[in-house]
């Protein structure tokens, strides 16, 4: 349409001056905006403020969203204009007048005249706060997005799982709240861990372990795994002490921490809180106190466990044949199951291993040849901390070193079975006075003697001139108290025998039972493994470092070393030249079965 | 400067209380040893993980409380400048409290929006200290409506002498005033970008033409000079050397606008990252200590 803007403007001498533009425009466009058939200037007015329209033969104004015009001094959105029609846009006035020839329209527009050229920033976005930024909206938008992701997603997904409902794939869930992932083990168990209410499907399950909401993680879910582990104080000694009840697992046992290494805590401070002073928490149950592991008495002397054999006497049912002969031998042995461990201070305690035993002339060179090393005897267990027990065949008997033969002609005596041995004996000098001639000497240099004896007197045999059997039964006598007599060097050279005085030969000697310490400290751990080369020394030199070996002659020796031992190389904190320690390095908090079997042998 | 004045308050007195709290809290740290692995679960963690949590809080009140004006409780300089100091604190007990443990979980995610806001606020810091002075030295000491202003009245005066010239002259002045962008959308404020046009009529064609780029002016400028010496009449060439001037002038305020409007959204741009940012912090800082307790 053609149309005619008349700009009525108040001259100089305040006469109004009119100055006409023509336009040739689809729409006649008003704003603040440069570019606007009619630009208006002013606090209300916007950029793009408001169109009029020709419709057929009618105009039409309408104003832009948000924006207000008045018309005729009526707020419209929408009007219908006719010549004569007052229009108001922020303090601006406009008047449809009648158009001239060649003009659709005529507007008359009579600027504000408090309007200020400055507000000309208005036609233009010239602040952030005027875009799609808003500091409101991005704030909503975050928050609801964490809201949702970090809490009300996962918060409703455990819902449905503890309600036993399948969850949605894809959805965040619980795992967002794991602080770090878990032990392998452990990601296996929550992999597989069955959906309450659906035991047949598996699922990720937080609640694997963490059974209820707001609650630590309980005993019970630990031990629907852990079941064979035993608690640090068990039932019986707990109602003895002023503890409440022992910590829960999970205050040691901390997973979420990417690494198994981290699983137990270690710290020594867990043990010092109730050890260090035990007459505070553990009443009636006698524990030494500790305060660590350092010079000054920190650790207490060390207690050894030793075997001792029961107080109760042999039987001593008489022998008369071979049959009860067997079942006294298997007597002796069965006994042993009956010997009991003993916690004694290592000062003043001596072993009762009813074996005569020098450590000393064993590693004496010039009684044994070739000299031997602890590891002839000693062979070190699979697990680096206990040694295959020593036993005469396993032991004393190789290399040709201790064998039980008494005549070059004879068998060997059975070891272990006392009993059968005399009527070995017996039967080997009836034969030699029956004159047998299967009887060959078997051994080509035997040497019954012990390696620091010389050669051992002889029995000396009376002439006999009574009947054979009688004469066979002297000489068998006289070898059976040679064997087991006080004065005698066979089997008593190494066993402790009892003489009963009994008429009868075969109940006169009682051989007492030979039991070795397996392992003096059953609750604590020691490797022996790590301690075969300590600083400069090694082989040997590291064994008798601690076990005063070539001093011992008595079996009863206790050679097992006190704690000073240790802390010539070990410290509870890092020092200069020594190993740190902690108390879990040798103590286990968990007891394991040996300790449990020593509890129930005290 | 007033803005570095926020940094020096007072000697710096929160910088030095800040420094302590770092030094306090990595003493602290220290004696997480043993018992349990340095992080946010053993005593120390939690002691950390609290003083964290407040100082969030207590930051984020601050923005509330920059916009109460009549509150008394001491100046909005000396608050800024412990906002700004224990800000950047917050990092370090932060990381102290998680023993730089991370994952893709809720307490990292807390983290990395503590991270995220200290950083935008980072940015703020050099905003305030840098640009104010800038745009001060640009608006040569007035306000930005006054350039607004001075551009009105040059705007109305160059239609009244292009209205003078040849058509097309007039029209390419016109439109190149009616085409002028300033400002606008986000990255146009941000960038400065010009996306100003000029419809060009050639003397040939009528009442058609192109509209062509008109960045910095310097087209239509261009084209009324190359018509000043094709001018046969005298009145001609000096109304279009006037024009010649007046755009230029016009060019010259134009770009002062610009460049106010750039570095004026360039001061405030952080602000909405830092707000949105701190608001999410908060919630994630819920979600973190609620599924801490969830499930502990």
């Amino acid at each position: 349409m053609n149309a005619l803007i008349r700009n009525l403007r108040t001259g100089a001498e305040g006469v109004t001056e009119a100055q006409d533009a023509a336009a040739q425009v689809e729409l006649i466009t008003i704003g603040s905006a440069a570019d606007r058939t009619i630009q208006l200037l002013g606090r209300e007015v916007a950029a793009r403020h408001a169109v009029i329209a020709a419709a057929g033969s009618t105009l039409r104004i309408s104003a832009q969203r948000g924006r207000r015009v008045r018309v005729n001094d009526r707020d419209v959105k929408l009007a219908t204009l006719s010549v004569g029609d007052r229009i108001e846009i922020g303090g601006n006035r406009l008047r449809i007048i009648g158009a001239p020839a060649g003009f659709d329209v005529a507007i008359e527009v009579q600027l504000s005249s408090s309007t200020d050229a400055s507000e000309f920033e208005r036609a233009f976005r010239t602040d952030l706060a005027q875009t799609w930024l808003s500091k409101r909206g991005g704030a909503w938008l975050l928050a609801v997005l964490t809201l949702l992701i970090a809490l009300a997603i996962p918060l409703g997904m455990v819902f449905l799982h503890r309600q036993g409902m399948a969850t949605p794939a894809g959805l965040p869930d619980d795992a967002l709240w794991s602080p770090g992932p878990l032990i392998p083990a452990h990601q296996h168990v929550i992999a597989t861990h069955p959906i309450p209410a659906h035991k047949d499907i598996a699922g990720k399950a937080c609640n694997a372990c963490h059974e209820q909401l707001f609650i630590h993680v309980q005993d019970p879910a630990c031990k629907q795994c852990h079941q064979s582990v035993l608690d640090h104080v068990d039932a019986k000694d707990l109602r003895l002490t002023r503890l409440d009840s022992p910590p829960r697992c999970a205050q040691c046992h901390l997973d979420h921490d990417g690494g198994a290494s981290l699983l137990a805590i270690r710290d020594d401070s867990l043990c010092l809180a109730c050890h260090a002073d035990p007459h505070v928490r553990f009443g009636s149950l006698k524990v030494d106190p500790v305060r660590g592991f350092a010079e000054g008495g920190a650790h207490p002397a060390f207690k050894v466990s030793l075997l001792k054999p029961p107080a109760s006497e042999l039987g001593s049912a008489a022998v008369a044949n071979a049959d009860q002969c067997a079942a006294s031998d298997a007597e002796l042995r069965s006994s042993l199951a009956a010997w009991v461990l003993s916690r004694e201070l290592i000062t003043g305690a001596h072993e009762q291993s009813n074996l005569k035993f020098s450590h000393a002339q064993h590693l004496d060179a010039s009684q044994v040849t070739p000299a031997l090393v602890c590891a002839d005897c000693h062979t070190p267990e699979p697990d680096g901390e206990h040694f295959v027990p020593v036993t005469m065949a396993r032991t004393c008997a190789t290399g040709g070193c201790h064998q039980l033969a008494f005549d070059a002609r004879a068998p060997e005596l059975p070891h272990g079975k006392p009993c059968e041995a005399m009527f070995v004996i017996e039967d080997f000098f009836a034969r030699v006075v029956s004159g047998d001639p299967t009887l060959i000497p078997k051994h080509r240099d035997l040497v019954l003697r012990l390696p620091d004896r010389e050669k051992p007197e002889e029995p000396v045999i009376a002439p006999c001139s009574g009947p054979p059997y009688v004469c066979a039964n002297k000489r068998a006598v006289v070898e059976i108290e040679h064997q087991f007599a006080p004065n005698g060097s066979g089997c008593v050279s190494c066993h402790v025998v009892t003489d009963t005085a009994a008429s009868d030969i075969h109940n006169r000697f009682q051989v007492l039972p030979v039991r070795l310490t397996y392992d003096y400290f059953p609750s604590v751990r020691f490797r022996h493994k790590d301690h075969l080369v300590q600083k400069e020394l090694s082989g040997d030199k590291a064994c008798l470092s601690c076990h005063a070996a070539h001093a011992s002659k008595q079996s009863s020796d206790v050679m097992i070393p006190d704690v000073g031992k240790c802390l010539e190389c070990h410290n509870d904190r890092p020092a200069v030249d020594h190993v740190t320690v902690q108390c879990v390095s040798c103590h286990a908090y968990h007891p394991t079965s040996i300790i449990e079997a020593s509890r129930g042998a005290k | 400067m007033i803005h570095e004045g926020i940094l020096r308050y007072r000697n710096g007195r929160y910088l030095w209380l800040a420094l302590g709290l770092i030094v306090a809290s990595g003493a602290l740290y220290s004696t997480q040893r043993g018992m349990r692995p340095a992080g946010g679960g053993t005593w120390q963690g939690y002691v950390l993980g609290s003083a964290a949590a407040l100082l969030i809080l207590w930051l984020a009140w601050l923005g509330v409380r920059k916009r109460q004006y009549g509150s008394s409780s001491g100046s909005t300089a000396a608050w800024t400048s412990a906002h700004v100091y224990l800000g950047l604190a917050l990092v370090v007990i932060a990381t102290l409290h998680c023993a730089a443990k991370f994952g893709w979980n809720v307490h990292t995610l807390a983290y990395v929006l503590t991270c995220a806001v200290v950083l935008t606020g980072l940015f703020g810091i050099y905003a305030y200290i840098n640009f104010p002075r800038q745009l001060s030295e640009n608006r040569a000491g007035g306000p930005r409506a006054q350039l607004f202003a001075e551009l009105y009245a040059l705007d109305r005066e160059g239609r009244e002498i292009a209205h003078r010239c040849h058509a097309t002259v007039n029209t390419a002045v016109k439109s190149s005033i009616e085409r002028t962008a300033i400002g606008g959308g986000v990255l146009d404020q941000l960038l400065g970008r010009d996306r100003s046009l000029l419809l060009e009529e050639t003397e040939q064609s009528s009442g058609g033409g192109r509209l062509t780029p008109n960045r910095d002016q310097q087209a239509v400028i261009d084209y009324v000079s190359t018509r000043v010496t094709r001018a046969d009449k005298r009145v001609q060439t000096a109304n279009l050397e006037a024009l010649v001037l007046l755009l230029c002038r016009r060019q010259a305020v134009l770009r002062r606008i610009r460049r106010d409007i750039r570095l004026h959204a360039w001061l405030k741009a952080w602000l909405y990252f830092h707000v949105p940012l701190t608001i999410a912090l908060i919630v994630a800082l819920i979600a973190h200590i609620l599924s801490t307790f969830l499930y502990w």
